[in-house]
């Protein structure tokens, strides 16, 4: 497949349709685009985008029902609050938020599918390919958004929201949960990297305070992941991964 | 899988694909893969659906993968074509949508065209067999609104045998039609309402409907809750006012609603002068001559004096069609020709009277409506193209100020009595049912007319019709209702439905009972015990996987959709 290789989830109801629609109206796109089908936007989890990434796509398209119109009642919207937070990390991280879209295609616009994923290629093409070097920092995104904590706070948006909790406070609370998580999961990896070392070190490793450090450690230890090591000669406890 | 056998049949369309890529090439790619291959000029056609029995019965294949078109378009009619390979899976490489009509260079759309082949083949080996899920439909039926085309529904469905509640919120059946004095073009009246016209053929009959030994018909009741899923709901019901309410537990299989529109209230545009005693509404113009009638009458009398007047101004478009900022966006269809008709009644019955009709456009959409206003015309009915400014009281007087589009300057006159034509807009309760038994609305708050190309697969044995889809005429809102009655119909003679089975799996192990997917499932799929464990109940599952994304421990996961078969599906595509 050729650079930018780009991935589409469509849900089944109204973008999966309207990639037909284009098809079928004899809309010319681009052939980069590789669309998979879902029931709903609502379904496809960060982990999934992020692992499109990891195996190599350059850009990553959600398109499900327009706002109001899912055939599941929120699910557009799931996809949407979601994907919001990982163009927020994606531009924090210096992967270009860009590569990653959410668009809304009713059945009917076939039109707008072509257009849309013409622009998108377009786009990606701009920004260039992933490099692999990426990867690290796409793991960490992954585990980010496969870890519970997050996934709690995501799982409960939509009864706070549907109980009169505030927006866009709440979208800032999952931004600054995404970026702890981050950090644990940064921590994590480079332990899995590096083997033995101590909370100074990787503190120092990763430019984080050392009392966040601390606390990652001591949330990764309860977790079962790592264990507490000897105490090294600095007079720092070193740490390992246990998996 | 373990022992999975694939077969993969690649269809022509006809030449289609050819047209836009070479199907040799993929032929040949897709010999390459594990599974055996043949092609087929036109697989949908009866001797196509042939071939591909015999090929399945000669492979021993379980599982099947169709390139060719979308499998939006033709997968109802393999699924059925091939329903007797018991455990046979089928997908499909989207080759003629997405490749062959949507790109310009034969070449590259033939590369694409591999890769689609390659992960419809990668992703059939990965998926299971399904469990299929058996609905039965319970042979009783709800409809909500006892407007026509409610009536109508309720008949046809107890005339097919059905056990129907009709549940109206006010006090009698027969809804706006009912409160009409007359109806046009047809100038009969509303409804069978006893006003001397024996041959009314145009609703169904009021009396008909109490006489049904097998309806049971609910007034002064609302639907206050509903619980179950398709083929089986239980909806309660409040029955009664003022003390006197009993709530009632129906059990019913299918649902209709039929709750109808609400008239635009003309308060949000004040210009338009509705506080004023003579400016009144078009319904209310229709009680002024239902009220003269119970007296004995058919006189026009103006709400102030009560005499008749001797100038009428009619306003059309009041709250359509985005003429003033407070307005809906849409046309409300039946506002032209009412007006046109009051308008023509007043005119016979007081030659001498000025009757005005103020309008922007007019709009003549069915049989006979360009006669009938051309005979409005020539009885004298004075049409003036322009929007109307404001309608103001100078002393006694009333006043209407109006734009003459043709003159195109403004221009005012004192009228006697004003007629608003106010549109039509979603009733009150329509988010709440809405939401109550999942049916979408769409954007103007109405709900949802389904696109009958897609129809076919949208069986949920929940029905709308008449003016709760959007703003009808009485002949189209009756005919909804038969088309809901005819399809809650056909489920409940059927007796039951099959569906395919795509529902999560739940790993028990890994759930850490957050109850996330009983809050955040839209149609109550999980199940909350008393043991505080999730149970999915299959029934009632929609298949969207909106649970799977969101579980915090991982312990959902959708069949068919399943993380790992989506990764297996993006490893095919972009790691080759």
């Amino acid at each position: 497949m050729t650079f930018p290789k780009i991935i589409t989830f469509c849900c089944n109801w109204c973008a999966y349709p309207g990639a037909d629609l284009a098809g079928i109206s004899h809309f010319k796109y681009p052939e980069n685009a590789r669309i998979i089908r879902v029931m709903c936007s609502g379904r496809v989890d960060p982990g999934l985008v992020l692992e499109a990434f990891i195996s190599g796509a350059d850009g990553v398209m959600v398109m499900g029902c327009h706002i109001g119109e899912c055939h599941y009642e929120h699910g557009n919207f799931e996809a949407e609050r979601r994907i919001k937070l990982l163009q927020y990390l994606f531009n924090k991280y210096g992967l270009g938020a860009e590569r990653l879209r959410i668009e809304w295609i009713a059945a009917s616009e076939g039109m707008k599918f072509a257009e849309v994923t013409a622009d998108f290629v377009e786009t990606v093409r701009e920004i260039g390919i992933m490099q692999e070097e990426t990867t690290e920092i796409l793991e960490v995104m992954k585990d980010t958004f496969y870890g519970e904590r997050l996934r709690l706070a995501l799982g409960a948006a939509n009864r706070a929201l549907s109980s009169g909790a505030d927006g866009e406070k709440y979208e800032e609370a999952l931004r600054r949960i995404a970026e702890e998580e981050m950090n644990k999961y940064r921590v994590l990896q480079t332990l899995r990297k590096e083997g033995e070392l101590s909370a100074r070190v990787v503190a120092e490793k990763l430019g984080l305070s050392l009392r966040e450090t601390f606390n990652h450690f001591l949330d990764l230890t309860r977790e079962g992941v790592i264990e507490e090591g000897e105490m090294g000669e600095d007079q720092y406890i070193v740490y390992r991964f246990v998996g | 899988m373990e022992g999975d056998k694939l077969a993969i049949l690649i269809c022509h369309c006809n030449g289609e694909i050819d047209n836009g890529l070479k199907v040799s090439e993929l032929f040949e790619f897709a010999n390459s893969l594990s599974g055996v291959v043949k092609e087929h000029e036109y697989l949908c056609g009866r001797a196509g659906l042939e071939f591909a029995r015999d090929f399945l019965k000669e492979s021993e294949a379980n599982k099947l993968v169709l390139v060719g078109c979308s499998p939006r378009t033709y997968r109802g009619i393999f699924l059925r074509a091939l329903s007797d390979f018991k455990g046979l899976i089928i997908e499909h490489a989207n080759i003629r949508e997405q490749c062959a009509w949507a790109h310009e260079d034969r070449r590259r759309a033939t590369e694409k065209a591999k890769v689609l082949v390659r992960m419809a083949v990668h992703r059939v080996l990965e998926l299971e067999t399904l469990e299929k899920i058996k609905l039965d439909i319970t042979p009783s039926a709800l409809v909500i609104g006892g407007g026509v085309a409610g009536m109508q529904a309720t008949f046809d469905i107890a005339s097919r045998g059905f056990r129907v509640f009709l549940v109206e919120r006010s006090c009698e059946l027969g809804g706006r039609v009912a409160r009409l004095s007359s109806t046009f073009p047809t100038i009969g009246c509303g409804i069978c309402c006893m006003h001397n016209c024996p041959n009314c053929e145009l609703t169904p009959k009021i009396e008909e409907i109490y006489a049904a030994e097998n309806i049971e018909v609910l007034t002064h009741a609302e639907v206050a809750g509903a619980k179950g899923h398709l083929g089986n709901y239980k909806v309660k019901v409040k029955v009664g006012e003022g003390g006197m309410e009993e709530e009632r537990e129906l059990n019913v299989g299918t649902v209709i609603i039929a709750t109808g529109s609400k008239t635009f209230d003309p308060k949000r545009i004040p210009e338009y002068g509705y506080e004023f005693e003579d400016v009144i509404t078009a319904e209310e113009l229709e009680e002024i001559y239902l009220n003269e009638r119970l007296k004995g009458g058919d006189k026009l009398v103006r709400p102030s004096d009560g005499q008749i007047p001797k100038r009428v101004n009619f306003i059309q478009c009041v709250g359509s069609r985005g003429l003033k900022p407070e307005s809906n966006p849409y046309c409300s269809i039946t506002c032209c020709l009412y007006a046109m008709g009051h308008a023509r009644k007043i005119k016979e019955r007081y030659p001498d009277a000025e009757v005005y009709i103020h309008y922007v456009d007019l709009r003549s959409p069915y049989r006979g409506f360009e006669e009938y206003y051309n005979v409005a015309l020539d009885s004298g009915v004075k049409f003036v193209r322009g929007l109307v400014d404001r309608v103001e009281k100078r002393g006694e007087k009333l006043v209407v100020v109006y734009e003459n589009a043709e003159l195109r300057k403004m221009a005012e006159m004192e009228t006697e009595l004003v007629v608003l034509s106010v549109g039509q807009e979603p009733s009150e309760n329509t988010a709440k049912l809405s939401e109550m038994f999942h049916v979408g609305r769409d954007i103007d708050g109405f709900f949802m007319e389904l696109n009958p190309r897609f129809l076919v697969e949208e069986v949920t044995g929940v029905y709308v019709a008449g003016g709760a889809l959007g703003p009808r005429n009485i002949r189209y809102a009756v005919a909804d209702g038969r088309a809901a009655a005819e399809n809650a119909i056909r489920l409940m003679e059927h007796g039951f439905l099959e569906k395919e089975g795509v529902v999560p799996e739940m790993d028990e192990d890994k759930c850490i009972k957050c109850a996330t997917c009983f809050e955040i499932c839209p149609f109550g799929a999980i199940e909350l015990t008393k043991e505080r464990e999730m149970r999915v109940v299959a029934e009632a599952c929609w298949s969207c996987g909106i649970c799977a994304a969101e579980c915090p421990a991982r312990a959902l996961n959708l069949k068919h959709y399943k993380d790992e078969q989506i990764f297996t599906e993006l490893n095919a595509c972009l790691s080759f």
